[in-house]
């Protein structure tokens, strides 16, 4: 066997990694044998995949005891290979899971899945989201209010905003701490609108209701205030806008006030 | 270029679970250890306790996702969070991996062992100087744990270590346990490795536990930092800190089955109590 530039080497062992190739590193690898040798490379593989499939576990909790554990670890391991993760940094793993749970054949036909996947993933980003202070309603006072309705509102980092034909809130729940999953839920029950934050230290999922999601989603998209009440107000006009906007407040999902 | 400058005396990893535990009980150990990977986020839970811990506590970084040894370069992304990081927290060590783990955009979360030839030392010379020169510091590179060798080594690991730091002014991070894990699975001689270290590039050691695997008729050693240090290693470390001749940051590490924090103390009592017999008696002879 000649010698292998480091690139080859390299491109070799991920390829037995990832199983594309198991083959075209032996040549490199001291050992008698090639099922000696394959058995040494296992220890890396099973290193790579069990360390990713808990970290995977640890951001998608309700997802593996709601499929079970078995078929968490295979779900994970074909992911790990058809999307291998490209960043170091931990918070930015796993965030196509929720899209790869929409295609995965064994899971496409659990539609709620991704949907549940997303809130677990808004959890997470919320809890490594930038820390900014809120505003008050005293900074709200402080504004000239024509002035206020022509400005765009800027969303705090850490929300998210969830919209699902399903209750997915309610599995959610369903799936907490000691909770016995015992609980039947009625897919077709009707579906959630859901504000994923985090104020302080704990992250928060809130059911919301369709004018408090319009609004903010209209305010996501950088709508004046003034139409994005206005979209707010036609999502359902039975409810109070000012109530609905005094309760953002209070939630602090607002953090600057932008120009006019 | 900014010197390490992390206190002599034992030190452990820090863990999310033993966060409320620091802040509260105020433990006295020398200093704290984490991995920069975990603090990537823009904020939350995880930077206020560490900026906590922080005011109180010498810190060093120990990164496991620079990829030292990646044949591509390194991912310039990863190299700008680990500055803001660096320029954040002020650790007074860096240190990282001999080692690759991230391959053409595929980040493989693992320690991958890398040929001791030149064309190896080519490419981890350029990156380290590369790290070097966009922290402005020198940074610590630690041995590996390795489960298997290539055919192709120039050299051996010690003297691949010494080259490097020949060239590159970084210094070395020492583990203990992975060289002896390494000599087992590997089936060389650890004191004939320790003999080949430049025991005046040691800015660190590192301790931790392994389990053993039986693959076959042969048992192999996992570096899984998931129990107390063996003897084996001790009395490795001790004949470690003879050659060294000075008080060097010792480090417990525990990254799986994580145990209360006490027992984490008692691992870096147990270090500092070594290293004081071991002062003691030099400082008598020296006498």
């Amino acid at each position: 066997m000649s010698s292998m530039s480091l690139h080859d080497l390299q491109q070799a062992f991920s390829n037995a990694i990832f199983d594309v190739d198991g083959d075209s590193i032996l040549p490199c690898v001291k050992g008698s044998s090639d099922g000696g040798k394959n058995k040494r490379l296992d220890i890396y593989r099973n290193n790579v995949f069990y360390s990713l499939t808990n970290a995977l576990a640890d951001l998608y909790p309700v997802i593996k005891r709601l499929v079970g554990e078995q078929f968490f670890n295979a779900t994970a391991t074909e992911y790990l290979r058809q999307r291998p993760p490209n960043s170091a940094a931990m918070v930015n793993f796993g965030k196509d899971f929720p899209e790869f749970l929409v295609e995965f054949e064994h899971t496409a036909g659990l539609l709620y899945l991704p949907d549940v996947a997303q809130t677990e993933l808004a959890r997470h980003q919320a809890y490594h989201a930038e820390d900014v202070p809120a505003l008050s309603v005293t900074d709200f006072s402080a504004v000239d209010p024509e002035q206020l309705s022509r400005s765009q509102l800027v969303l705090h980092p850490s929300l998210t905003l969830l919209k699902s034909r399903f209750p997915v809130l309610q599995i959610w729940n369903a799936n907490q701490g000691d909770n016995g999953n015992d609980e039947i839920i009625d897919l077709d029950s009707g579906g959630s609108t859901t504000a994923v934050h985090r104020p302080e230290y704990d992250v928060y999922c809130d059911e919301i209701d369709i004018v408090t999601y319009t609004l903010l989603d209209a305010l996501r998209q950088e709508e004046p205030l003034e139409s994005a009440i206005h979209s707010a107000e036609e999502s359902d006009s039975d409810l109070s806008m000012s109530e609905v906007f005094a309760w953002c407040i209070q939630q602090g999902f607002f953090t600057e006030i932008v120009g006019s | 270029m900014i010197r390490n400058s992390i206190p002599p005396t034992s030190g452990v990893s820090l863990k999310a679970r033993h966060y409320e535990t620091v802040l509260n009980q105020h433990p006295s150990i020398g200093w704290f250890e984490i991995h920069p990977e975990n603090y990537m986020g823009d904020g939350g839970p995880p930077h206020r306790y560490l900026t906590a811990i922080r005011e109180r506590y010498p810190l060093s970084m120990h990164g496991v996702g620079m990829s030292l040894g990646s044949s591509d370069g390194i991912d310039a992304q990863h190299l700008k969070a680990l500055r803001r990081l660096v320029n954040r927290y002020q650790p007074g060590q860096v240190s990282e991996h001999l080692a690759w783990s991230h391959f053409k955009q595929k980040f493989h979360n693992d320690l991958l062992p890398l040929p001791y030839s030149d064309d190896s030392l080519r490419t981890i010379v350029e990156n380290i100087d590369r790290v070097q020169d966009s922290l402005a510091r020198s940074i610590l590179v630690e041995n590996p744990s390795s489960y298997l060798e290539f055919r192709d080594n120039r050299y051996s690991e010690p003297e691949f270590l010494a080259e490097l730091t020949r060239r590159t002014g970084c210094g070395l991070l020492l583990d203990i346990n992975n060289i002896y894990v390494s000599a087992c699975n590997l089936g060389f001689d650890a004191c004939d490795y320790l003999a080949r270290i430049p025991w005046d590039r040691v800015g660190e050691i590192h301790l931790a536990g392994h389990s053993i695997q039986q693959i076959d008729e042969t048992q192999v050693r996992i570096d899984d930092h998931g129990s107390p240090v063996t003897d084996e290693v001790w009395a490795l470390h001790e004949l470690a800190l003879k050659n060294i001749g000075r008080r060097v940051p010792v480090m417990i590490e525990w990254d799986t089955e994580i145990p209360e924090f006490d027992v984490l103390l008692g691992e870096a009592a147990k270090a500092d109590a070594i290293a004081d017999a071991i002062h003691t008696t030099t400082n008598a002879v020296a006498r």
